[in-house]
């Protein structure tokens, strides 16, 4: 849990690999029992084509084209969910290539005055190296990319923004990309790496955040 | 752990006194860790010599409940610890056994020969890879494999091969100096049975799962036929571990195929650990009479589930019944309730749910003692929550 | 959406011709976008991010592109509002089931968001939804959450979700895979 509420928040496992989009449909998640049939009937439907499928269920948002399959929720009750969705759907579909992932969190936080919001962007990025060259310099995007301390490839990358829904905001994108080897064939390796490394990436996230909110 | 000693009337000298002092090389000393959830032994032979018989956390340190207590008492278990014996696979007895293997790398490891079937290491491996089917038991056995698998291929040198538990098997033979004199021991398995052997196997195979099967918690497997019953024996006198070994009612399972058994080595114990939480489901009034001395120590963890709490009190007169000098790890209580958002709290409230912690009353009974004219003289020591059984409903 | 459909009706139907070897024009006015996750990012086939909402500085909205040379098409869709209800947890278990009793499930809950001693609980089964009632059985995994969901139009609710986990079956291949597997730490480990 975030030490701070955030306002707004969610999280999103994105896949590249090599997809066939049409499968991915409610009714067929549904036969497979990977969601209730009464959220495939009432699903809303954008677009169902094989190039891209994109449709959202009340706690869900899938989208997925030829080369990116992305599964969002922005209710913290349904992570763990949308997690075994995602591994059910690709130990169901194994044969698909997977060779990198994503588990993200996006996170907007209220600041309790515009002068905190000032304070903390400034914080982060101290403009006295700016101001001899800019007018009124402010922070507009932040994105630190750290190694992995797990010994899997891939990296930790931190955006941090002025939020875009809420102000005065900050907003938090983590990105803990994994990757396996380009040889690869089929989705055990990057689902076993979800299965198995859920915990820390969304413990980890949470330390992240928790650690710059601290730094106000 | 705040100190409660209760001296036996057998020795009331100040031998048993020192609290995180270890034991002299010629004292036997033998602890019954019950955190509240699951139980140890943690046993001293002399000379610095250890064994670990299941595994536990110590819900204060977080940590093996044996390796929590040997770092207390300035041990180092990675060179003190001989031997860690699993006696069975339930969640309650496995926790953390993975971390003591790791860490005690002079050790041996023991288990029940029913945990060595193809169908038991298939069941680790369906389930042991799969983190979120929460599994403890499973999920342990999965890492003492890996760590096995570990030693045997890259680091040999750190090998040491296991051996298994079979009813009447001597797992350890040794000499250990005790003052003047040089006394043998032994450590014997009596149990499982050859028939309780098939049985766990055929239980186990039905818990692999079938084609079809949804995923889930791999259930327990009741009764516990693969149980393994230790005995140590120290010259003319012994200890017996009953762990979780449960009465079958059969002449070739459970309590009464240990005790009719012909192979079984002879002696009677001063100290029982009371299989199964003094259930009466593991009672065999044959174990008194014939396997114990009189009036045995005797120690026993409780279990609570839902609303069941072992032991009962009709257990607790039972076994009073069979000897003056009997204790527990804990006490009949749960711990307080969770404070919660009050948001949440009303939430919980209005669906009329009342959370329950698990029972937790962390206790150790310790018993040290020297081995004098054919006999150990024991002293118990309560530390933590733990008391004489005597007092557990009064 | 509705603009849509009929256009790419002979995709759907699979009529015509191989939808994955011809270029889609883009057919509506560019401003109208989906939202820029997901379908855009796939411009980004040069350099992989697994992020899902980046590229919105390569698309040109003043014109038609023929995207034939990139590998997924894009298909530009008419504005539809993004509205989502948003939950935060203030308490969060995983559960499991020990067992089943006659109106209730007798349950351990792991506590996910304070570390602390494991709880039990005796939870009505009228608070499982119907749909779910089918994956009971003891050993059964669930989810339980207790926090605020604020909806789109601002409404703020308490609520409390109960979800069982839900899992592919054991496949053949899974446990003929185990059965190997456990073949094979026999021969390793000497568990014979």
């Amino acid at each position: 849990m975030l030490t701070d509420q955030p306002i707004i928040q969610g999280m999103n496992i994105v896949l590249l690999g090599d997809f066939n989009p049409k499968i991915f449909q409610p009714a067929w998640f549904a036969a497979e029992q990977l969601i209730r049939v009464p959220e495939a009937e009432g699903a809303d439907i954008k677009i169902i084509n094989p190039e891209v499928v994109i449709f959202d269920l009340d706690w869900l948002e899938v989208q997925v084209t030829r080369d990116r399959c992305i599964f969002t929720t922005s209710q913290e009750a349904y992570y763990e969910v949308v997690r075994d969705l995602c591994i059910g759907t690709f130990r169901l579909l194994r044969h698909t290539p997977l060779r990198k992932m994503g588990i993200n969190r996006d996170v907007h936080f209220r600041m309790k005055s515009v002068d905190e919001w000032h304070e903390f962007g400034h914080r982060l990025a101290p403009k006295e190296l700016w101001n001899s060259i800019l007018k009124n310099p402010g922070l507009k995007s932040m994105t630190i990319e750290g190694v992995r301390e797990d010994g899997l490839r891939g990296y930790m990358r931190v955006k941090v923004e002025p939020s875009t829904r809420i102000q005065p905001g900050i907003y938090f994108q983590i990105n803990d990309h994994y990757e396996t080897d380009k040889s690869v064939i089929g989705s055990e390796d990057i689902i076993n790496i979800l299965e198995s490394s859920w915990d820390q990436s969304m413990g980890k996230s949470e330390v992240i955040i928790n650690s710059i909110l601290g730094w106000q | 752990m705040r100190p409660n000693e209760k001296l036996s009337d057998s020795n009331k000298s100040s031998v048993g006194n020192r609290i995180y002092l270890p034991p002299e090389q010629d004292e036997i000393e033998l602890s019954l860790f019950g955190p509240g959830y699951g139980e140890s032994v943690l046993l001293h032979i002399g000379a610095n010599q250890w064994i670990i018989v299941d595994s536990c956390i110590d819900p204060t340190s977080e940590s093996p409940a044996p390796l929590s207590y040997l770092r207390k008492i300035n041990i180092d278990p990675s060179v003190a610890v001989k031997q860690i014996i699993a006696t069975h696979w339930h969640d309650d007895h496995v926790r953390g056994l993975a971390v003591i293997l790791k860490e005690c790398k002079s050790a041996e490891f023991v288990c029940s020969v029913a945990q060595t079937s193809k169908e038991f290491l298939t069941l680790v491996s369906a389930y042991g890879t799969r983190p979120m089917m929460e599994s403890t038991g499973i999920n342990e056995f999965y890492e003492i494999i890996k760590l096995q698998q570990t030693r045997n291929v890259i680091q040999k040198s750190q090998f040491i091969p296991p051996k298994f538990a079979i009813a009447d098997r001597c797992l350890w033979q040794y000499e250990i100096n005790y003052g003047e004199q040089n006394i043998p021991g032994a450590i014997y398995a009596l149990s499982p049975s050859d028939a309780s052997v098939l049985i766990a196997q055929m239980g186990i195979a039905k818990l692999i799962p079938q084609v079809g099967e949804t995923k889930r918690r791999v259930p327990s497997l009741l009764p516990n036929h693969a149980a393994v019953v230790l005995l140590f024996k120290i010259g003319e006198d012994s200890i017996l571990l009953g762990s979780d070994l449960e009465e079958t009612g059969q002449a070739e399972t459970g309590w009464m195929a240990i005790i009719s058994s012909g192979t079984r080595p002879e002696g009677k114990a001063s100290f029982f650990k009371i299989p199964h939480h003094g259930s009466v489901t593991a009672e065999n009034p044959h174990i008194w009479s014939l396997m114990l001395k009189p009036q045995p120590i005797s120690a026993l963890t409780p279990f609570a589930a839902g609303k069941v709490f072992l032991p009962t009190n009709d257990d607790v007169d039972r076994i009073c019944n069979n000897t003056d000098q009997a204790f527990s790890t804990g006490v009949p209580k749960h711990p307080k309730a969770k404070s919660r958002p009050k948001m949440v709290e009303k939430q919980i409230k209005e669906m009329g749910l009342k959370l329950r912690p698990v029972y937790c009353s962390p206790g150790q009974v310790r018993v040290r003692g020297r081995y004098i004219n054919d006999r150990i003289n024991w002293i118990v020591q309560l530390l933590g929550d733990a008391i004489p059984l005597r007092e557990m409903y009064n | 959406m509705l603009i849509l459909k009929p256009k790419l009706a002979q995709y759907e139907e699979g009529i015509g011709q191989d939808p994955t070897g011809d270029p889609i024009k883009l057919i509506t006015d560019p401003e109208s976008l989906l939202d820029p996750k997901g379908i855009l990012s796939c411009f980004r086939n040069v350099e992989e991010e697994s992020r899902s909402e980046n590229i919105e500085e390569n698309i040109d909205r003043k014109r038609t592109i023929n995207l034939g040379e990139f590998s997924s098409p894009v298909i530009r869709l008419p504005a539809i509002s993004r509205r989502s209800n948003n939950m935060a947890s203030l308490q969060k278990w995983q559960g499991y089931v020990i067992k089943v009793l006659n109106e209730a499930l007798l349950v351990r809950l792991i506590d996910l968001t304070h570390k602390g001693p494991d709880e039990e609980a005796e939870i009505p089964i009228e608070e499982i939804s119907q749909d779910d009632r089918g994956l009971i059985r003891p050993g059964a995994i669930f989810y339980w959450n207790i926090g605020y969901l604020d909806s789109y139009n601002g409404q703020r609710t308490r609520i409390s979700v109960i979800r069982f986990q839900r899992l592919p079956a054991w496949s053949k291949e899974e446990i003929d895979a185990a059965e190997r597997e456990a073949e094979r730490l026999q021969q390793i480990i000497g568990w014979k």
